[in-house]
């Protein structure tokens, strides 16, 4: 392998700002490797990323040097750009210009000016090689968020290029269907030695398919070199430590000396087999009584597509107040539009939701607004186009509050908004957007708040900020219904879980008995632990003991980790 | 108004684009040289079959229920308007006002109404049949850019659509109710929606744009994939369509099924039904390809 690319000294100012996003850095990434960048929200990784390919650069300025194939990247011509290095952006739904897949996979060669027989024969390969050609012929807004991303990878793959640089690829796709994108990734690096670079926050899959870890902290370079060290020293940094995955994050905080740090559920499970550790279950913590009222009950909604496929059908559910329900999915089981509708906002065609014996959507706008919260998967469609400060208190006015100011302020405060105050709400960062989000529902002070995949695409520390705000709520008695398929997030945060499916919910179920029982959809440490200690969802959850069943160790009070 | 794509296994979805063009040109421009009444039947009767047959008959009935008000509309205005035509049919006064129910009003309305929504169901068709590949592959090599640009828009509007209906449903959690308070709120409301939608599509559309230009858009002169070859049916369904057009026109040429002065029209000349059949089996000629297509199967 040699030098592929090359950063000297890069260093990048946003104009009209006196801090600089990226510092200083070098780094040197050789032909064929697999990099992931990690860093906490505004870290710089995204920017970084975007130095790597000169059609991305944002506007401000450089210092330092970008080397391509020890060329200095702004020498390379448009046409070798867009041909050696690709791009995979974090929305699936950017990228897609044409109508079919099958335009949109000859796109790329077209702008090349590729010939017809050519593109037929390029078209041809990349189908089959990714499972495409079954797609070929329908329509780019038929496709799931997941088939999407593989057309954007399969048209940027057209290229044949050297190199492709994603940026949080998986962030908008449930567990699944990421995993299926990173396994026809990780097939890309191995059998044509494409270099892959890419930011992630869910690090599960990603770091045992990486080679390189590259740790950014505040725009600079702190680690750079293999996967199994990198975890350790991010396990050392208390902004990174939040997002070592489950397994490796079980040995290192129960501090198990094993080298390389396993990374996957089975290496796990070898580990703790050769190292021959017992583990005992944790006395369980006192858990929140959940009074058994009904607050929201929805009886045989049934809701189908103008095209006749039923979303919903006869779904019972039944929420009580003081619950957290988590409703676990995949993308398209019809969570969202459950959400809606127990919100009010659309109808279903049959059956009824009611809050408090009131028909949701028979309440005044203004009445169900003050009982019911309701997040949005993708919350800027919640905005006004304002000021952030500017949107809250719009909100706090139409929600009828008399201390407008101090509610303000206060949300301010609690979602970490106060930097950012003044800055319009389109601009804000993925996961400042979801705390405004929140802060807008929760504004009126509801009793039911819903919300919609409150986690998708956000790194751990803003999960845990927003797990964090939630509990707090809930334990002033807010009644919480969320849709989610992020595992740990609904294992720590919960008090039951069911599974949407075919149109209906199962009976919900206390979340550690759900977990427990569950044998795929649960947390990676009880996949791990599940032949030791059933109950145990979390590297907290248990203690080591020795043959005996002695104390060994145990520490920290963190709950919710990188996954 | 677009009620969905005709199946990829159709004969007359698989018939080249260009052949397919041709007919709808040979189609719409016989929709608008004819004004009798038997010919206008015929045409919508043929068109009404057709749009059945390739599309589900429960949209086609949504469809007319639409199309249906409108050519009501139509049939109002010119009985309204037709007040000194021929052939009385009732008379109403009131005070100063008369009325007068012409039979030149009725026949006149009738046949613009019918004819306007035969030319809908054509469009609707031509929708079905004519997608925006096909469109684009059409115009490739005389508008290169035009042809860009239409594939462009409609991915845009698609998600300018789709966006807009969303932003309907959820900003209701932000005090914006369309279909709330008076008309002037309603109005104010749509138009804070807008400015959102707007806000919210100027700022993905950039970024669709930087992508546009990492995969070389603007680098280099473009090619086109060319995905559609010509094959003999193709030849076959546009010389039928040809002399079935030659044929109509060429009657139409002697006067047959057009009244130039309005007062002098009736329901049909008895030589308008020599045009009937070749008027059916133009407008039936997709349906017709069908069963010889499935004829030709092994």
């Amino acid at each position: 392998m040699g030098k592929l690319i090359q950063l000297d000294h890069l260093a990048f100012t946003y104009p009209g700002q006196t801090k600089s996003t990226l510092n200083d850095i070098s780094l040197t990434i050789e032909a064929g490797a697999f990099v992931t960048i990690v860093g906490a929200t505004g870290s710089g990784k995204t920017t970084l990323l975007k130095q790597l390919k000169p059609e991305l650069q944002p506007a401000g300025e450089q210092m330092g040097q970008v080397r391509f194939h020890n060329q200095p990247l702004t020498a390379l011509s448009s046409v070798a750009s867009a041909q050696q290095l690709g791009y995979v952006a974090q929305d699936p739904q950017t990228q897609p210009i044409m109508a079919t897949v099958i335009e949109e996979l000859a796109f790329p060669l077209e702008n090349l000016g590729v010939d017809s027989a050519a593109m037929t024969m390029r078209i041809a390969e990349l189908s089959n090689f990714l499972g495409l050609d079954k797609l070929l012929h329908q329509t780019i807004d038929s496709l799931s968020g997941g088939q999407l991303q593989l057309v954007n990878l399969a048209s940027v793959l057209a290229l044949k290029p050297e190199v492709i640089l994603l940026d949080e690829p998986t962030a908008q796709l449930d567990p699944t269907t990421a995993q299926n994108f990173l396994t026809v990734l990780q097939q890309v690096h191995d059998e044509l030695g494409i270099t892959i670079i890419l930011t992630e926050h869910r690090l599960s899959r990603v770091l045992s398919m990486a080679d390189q870890l590259v740790l950014l902290t505040a725009g600079q370079v702190t680690y750079a070199g293999p996967v199994s060290p990198g975890l350790r020293q991010m396990h050392q940094t208390p902004e990174l430590r939040a997002f070592v995955p489950p397994v490796p994050e079980f040995f290192l905080a129960h501090e198990l000396p094993v080298r390389p740090l396993p990374l996957t559920v089975t290496a796990g499970r070898q580990a703790l087999q050769t190292g021959n550790w017992h583990f005992a279950v944790q006395p369980a913590a006192t858990t929140l009584k959940v009074a058994a009222t009904p607050l929201l009950t929805a009886r045989e909604i049934t809701r189908h597509y103008e095209n006749g496929s039923a979303v919903l059908r006869q779904l019972n559910l039944t929420v009580n107040t003081g619950d957290w329900l988590a409703i676990i999915g995949k993308n398209g089981s019809g969570k969202s539009t459950l959400l809606t509708i127990l919100a009010g906002l659309q109808k279903p065609q049959h059956g009824k939701v009611r809050l408090n014996q009131q028909i949701v959507w028979k309440l005044k706008n203004g009445e169900r607004l003050a009982h019911i919260g309701y997040l949005s998967q993708n919350p800027t469609e919640q905005f006004s186009g304002e000021t952030v400060i500017a949107e809250l208190t719009a909100q706090a006015k139409l929600v009828g509050r008399t201390d407008i100011d101090q509610a303000v302020q206060t949300m301010l405060t609690t979602c970490h908004l106060t930097r950012v105050a003044e800055q319009n709400a389109f601009d804000l960062s993925g996961g400042q957007q979801q705390l405004l989000g929140l802060g807008l529902a929760l504004m009126a002070q509801p009793e039911l708040l819903l919300l919609d995949e409150p986690t998708k695409g956000l790194d751990p520390d803003t999960k845990q900020h927003i797990g964090g705000i939630l509990q707090q709520a809930h334990q002033a008695g807010l009644t919480v219904v969320m849709a989610s398929h992020d595992m740990d997030f609904c294992a720590a945060f919960a008090t039951n879980c069911t599974f949407m499916f075919d149109g209906q919910v199962s009976q919900p179920q206390s979340t550690r008995t759900f977990f427990t029982s569950n044998f795929l959809s649960t947390t990676a440490v009880n996949r791990l632990l599940r032949q030791q200690v059933p109950s145990a969802l979390f590297w907290q959850d248990v203690r080591l003991t020795t043959k005996g069943g002695e104390l060994q160790s145990n520490n920290d009070d963190n709950k919710l980790t990188g996954a | 108004m677009n009620v969905g794509t005709l199946a990829s296994t159709s004969f007359f979805s698989q018939v080249h684009p260009a052949v397919v063009a041709v007919y709808f040109v040979e189609l719409f421009t016989l929709l608008l040289v004819f004004n009798h009444l038997i010919l206008a039947i015929t045409l919508f009767g043929g068109l009404l079959g057709i749009s059945c047959w390739y599309f589900s008959r429960q949209r086609i009935v949504g469809v007319l229920k639409g199309i249906g008000s409108l050519m009501a509309v139509i049939v109002l205005f010119n009985l309204l308007l037709n007040q000194h035509g021929r052939g009385l049919l009732w008379r109403l006064t009131l005070g100063p006002i008369t009325f007068r129910l012409t039979r030149t009003g009725l026949l006149y309305g009738c046949t613009m109404a019918i004819l306007l929504g035969a030319m809908i169901l054509a469009f609707i068709l031509f929708n079905g049949i004519l997608t925006t590949p096909k469109l684009s592959y059409l115009l490739f090599p005389v508008v290169p850019r035009l042809a860009m640009l239409l594939t462009i828009s409609l991915r845009l509007v698609s998600l300018f659509t789709q966006k807009f209906r969303r932003l309907v449903m959820l900003q209701k959690t932000r005090g914006i109710v369309v279909t709330e308070g008076s008309w002037g709120q309603r109005i104010q409301k749509t138009g804070r929606l807008m400015r959102i939608l707007l806000i919210d599509s100027v700022s993905s559309a950039m970024e669709t744009a930087v992508l546009m230009e990492a995969r070389g858009f603007g680098a280099h002169k473009r090619s086109h994939y060319q995905t559609y070859a010509w094959q003999p049916l193709d030849v076959i369904f546009g010389l039928s369509g040809l002399f079935l057009f030659i044929l109509i026109i060429s009657f139409r040429w002697r006067g047959y099924g057009w009244t130039t002065d309005v007062y002098q029209m009736t329901a049909g000349a008895s030589m308008d039904w020599w045009l009937v059949l070749p008027l059916l089996m133009f407008v039936g000629l997709p349906v017709l390809g069908e069963g010889v297509y499935r004829l030709w199967e092994n």
